[in-house]
């Protein structure tokens, strides 16, 4: 060994037993860090964001500002942390804030845990901003935070995930309300108002992921109240160093920028990089497929040993309203109903006091519900009736009390099941033969799955195709493709007169008058009313469009054909679900005739994850049956 | 089998076009958050989602919506002057009363609820319970009318709790 090593080496040993009395220089520093390898630290990969792939580091972060070794730090680690120690020993210029000390706390604060270096080792810079916020973030706990699926929007369909950082709640402050806490959002920042750019963009990566930081209180107010979203909270274990952390690199993150991909490096994939950054005990990104979907991260977090302490729902106005309605007799209703018409309160006049404040709060939440938006915007009509329904309320001196709601765990995010499915099914058609058909959804719920973890009013397929094969004559093909397929199903009720529709769109086998056996393409859009008759059972009626186009269409290439559709759902119980469904579509351009498709379908997931499905088609026009059996796999 | 691809994803663009364009419309997310142009009505829930354009329904809520700052160092505020802990206290009650006007006109009315709760720590009174009950007496007076200014709506609360010694006590100034 060479004999300055041998010397270094006793220095090293002097200074790390007695850091209180010697002095490390910034090189002593650089030095351990080599010799230790802290670069191929996990904690030190997280915090810069490093994935490996081909045997290669590459950061995911995209604004060359987050690198302090420039270009060299976005593929190399170690570049990346020797230039972070020499930054952090550079003498002030007059803005302390642009200190690399300020910038970057986290890597301070993890690097310093690491080498221990001694109070003069760095100039003492005093970081105004960040103190500023970790002041006003004043964590103590944090939380991930699912926001459920909002379909009337295609970039929230799928739900969101964003992080609260939570202030203490001891002492005097035992009583903070979750409002004033603070939510920790990404996000793409949009570019552009074009859909179809937006499409692309979205999916190609164009678009800047920024994170920013927003008072609860606004979160809860857009999604539970203005969308209608029910927001599920998930308390995590993080010690207070680990708050710490996240804290400082949240902080770290707002200076930067990732190219935002809307199924892999989105919203719910860089909540759980930032969560893992600060602790790396916790290893979350492993779990989680290619494709990130919001309600997977959920479950990813929720079956890591240890890291969700509690689960907490917070209902949306929807669910709100829904729970004190179905708390009414049906007196009280129609007195509800006599007040929305007459817009006075001369039906409540024979109420007790307690019964007054009760329906007062009900048609509270009724207005803010199917007007919301109304009075978002000061409509004079229903923020005047509001006003009115209000002073009415507040002359009652009865305190509602708190609407305690049971949340709905069969709904949980984090029970549902995996939201790939893949199936196999052999069959029987009178007119194609024998077959056994492959189907793979990409992601996320229909109806026939099990109910647990979705809403049982939704559909939404994204990216699904069946292909078949004829066992006897050996002929392979695509029968169904669906790219996108939304059916969102509303009961219509006396107090709300929701419709139901849907929007589908993909190529299929058709096999009606234009045309036997040819792949088109297609987009189906349908309106209609959903009864829900009771727990079990759901009817829908529905007027359906449809706009295909294929080549082989005998006349026309593309045709437009109308009809009604009927559907009965059955929900035996939350693993077992029944659809009966017949539909009858006519030409209108160019003139067909009609023709009719019916099918019985059943599906009972028997054991977790694994479903056995069966069902029935009977086609008209012409006429043939099919039916088949398989199995269906959730992962 | 050129042309049934050209209609297929004719189909598809015709889609994802229907599918934003039947959610609304967006807006520059630095105007509806700054508040400048608004007052505080700036910070409000709906300048938040419906932006400069008022008579259009939200294309892509806050959720996806970033921020355009090019700053340098920190994490922005996705409401950059709408935050509760910037100002002084008149401040924050002011942003605080803007953005959660529909709840907290209800929760004022109905004596009880989660946004007396903030609010009580925001105006720093021990006792939101008492608070909340001073607060429905006083309903008519704090919120007059739906689309009052939210600093008339926080000097009335202010005034309310005054006006109360025994509340005011629990309340420091």
């Amino acid at each position: 060994m060479p004999e300055i090593l041998k010397v270094s080496g006793i220095f090293l040993f002097l200074v790390l037993s007695f850091p209180a009395y010697g002095k490390m220089s910034v090189e002593d520093v650089v030095r351990l860090a080599q010799e230790k390898e802290l670069w191929k630290e996990k904690q030190w990969l997280n915090l810069i964001h490093y994935k490996k792939s081909f045997g290669k580091y590459k950061s995911q972060a995209d604004g060359l500002e987050f690198f302090l070794a420039g270009k060299e730090g976005i593929k190399n680690p170690q570049a990346e942390l020797i230039a972070t120690l020499e930054s952090f020993a550079k003498i002030p210029s007059d803005n302390f804030q642009n200190h690399t000390q300020c910038r970057f706390p986290a890597r301070y604060l993890w690097l310093e845990s690491q080498l221990h270096w001694t109070k003069n080792t760095f100039p003492k810079i005093t970081c105004d901003a960040f103190d500023a916020f970790r002041k006003k973030e004043d964590a103590a706990s944090a939380s991930l935070i699912f926001s459920s699926y909002y379909l009337n929007n295609p970039s929230s369909a799928y739900g969101h995930t964003f992080l609260r950082l939570n202030k203490t709640r001891e002492g005097k402050y035992a009583q903070r309300s979750d409002l004033l806490d603070h939510g920790v959002n990404y996000s793409a920042a949009m570019t552009t108002q074009n859909p179809i750019a937006y499409a692309v963009m979205g999916l190609s990566g164009m678009f800047r992921g920024v994170f920013t930081n927003v008072p609860y209180f606004y979160k809860v107010r857009e999604y539970n109240d203005f969308e209608s979203r029910d927001l599920w909270e998930y308390d995590l274990n993080l010690t207070p160093s680990e708050i710490t952390m996240l804290v400082a690199h949240i902080w770290e993150l707002g200076s930067t920028y990732f190219d935002y991909y809307y199924i892999t490096e989105n919203c719910s994939y860089h909540m759980l990089t930032a969560l893992e950054a600060a602790a790396p005990r916790y290893e979350l990104n492993k779990k989680l497929s290619y494709y990130v979907i919001p309600s997977d991260t959920i479950k990813a977090v929720y079956e890591t040993p240890g890291l969700v302490s509690q689960v907490n729902y917070r209902p949306s106005i929807r669910s709100q309203f829904d729970f004190r309605l179905k708390h009414l007799s049906r007196d009280e209703k129609n007195k509800i109903g006599r007040v929305l018409k007459t817009r006075d309160f001369s039906a409540l006049k024979n109420s007790s006091e307690i019964q007054k404040a009760k329906l007062l709060d009900v048609l509270m939440d009724y207005v803010d519900l199917k007007y919301g938006k109304k009075l978002l915007k000061n409509d004079p009509e229903w923020s005047s009736f509001k006003q009115k329904l209000l002073l009415e309320r507040s002359q009652v001196l009865v305190p509602s009390p708190a609407l305690e709601i049971p949340p709905p765990t069969q709904e949980a995010p984090h029970e549902g099941h995996a939201s790939a499915r893949t199936g196999l099914m052999s069959g029987y058609s009178d007119q194609t033969g024998p077959y056994i058909t492959l189907t793979h959804r990409f992601a996320l719920h229909d109806l026939l799955d099990p109910k647990r973890g979705y809403p049982s009013y939704m559909e939404i397929d994204f990216v699904k195709f069946d292909l078949r094969y004829n066992t006897r004559d050996h002929h392979l093909w695509p029968e169904n493709i669906d790219l996108i397929n939304i059916f969102s199903l509303s009961d219509f009720n006396r107090f709300q007169k929701n419709l139901t529709w849907k929007l589908r769109s993909g190529a299929m086998v058709f096999r009606d008058e234009a045309c036997v056996n040819c792949i088109g393409g297609f987009l189906e859009g349908g309106v209609g009313l959903s009864r829900e008759v009771s727990d079990f059972l759901t009817a829908t009626v529905m007027l359906d469009t449809e706009i295909s186009g294929s080549a082989k269409f005998s006349g026309s290439d593309v045709r437009l054909r109308l009809g009604p559709m009927g559907q009965l759902k059955v929900s035996l119980c939350p693993t077992l679900q029944m659809i009966l469904r017949t539909q009858y579509r006519k030409g209108v351009v160019p003139d067909y005739v009609a023709n009719t498709e019916s099918r019985a379908q059943l599906r009972w997931e028997f054991v977790k994850n694994i479903a056995v499905e069966a069902q029935v088609k009977h086609f008209w026009n012409p006429e043939f049956w099919e039916a088949g059996a398989g199995l269906q796999f959730y992962h | 089998m050129k042309k049934s691809i050209v209609v297929v994803s004719a189909m598809c663009l015709a889609l994802a076009a229907s599918g934003v364009q039947a959610a609304g419309k967006k807006k520059s997310v630095e105007k509806q958050i700054s508040g400048q142009a608004y007052g505080m009505s700036g910070c409000g829930l709906g300048s938040i989602i419906f932006g400069d354009d008022n008579g259009k329904v939200q294309i892509f809520a806050a959720t996806t919506n970033g921020t355009f700052g090019n700053q340098t160092f920190g994490i922005t505020s996705g409401t950059s002057n709408c935050n509760p802990e910037n100002g002084n206290r008149a401040d924050n009650l002011n942003v605080y009363v803007e953005a959660n006007r529909l709840a907290l006109a209800n929760d004022v009315s109905r004596g009880s609820g989660e946004t007396v709760e903030g609010l009580s720590q925001i105006v720093g009174c021990k006792d939101s319970k008492a608070l909340s009950g001073k607060l429905q007496k006083d309903y008519g007076r704090i919120f007059p009318s739906q689309n009052v200014p939210a600093e008339e709506v926080s000097q009335s609360i202010m005034k309310s709790i005054a006006s109360d010694k025994a509340l005011a006590s629990t309340c420091h100034s």
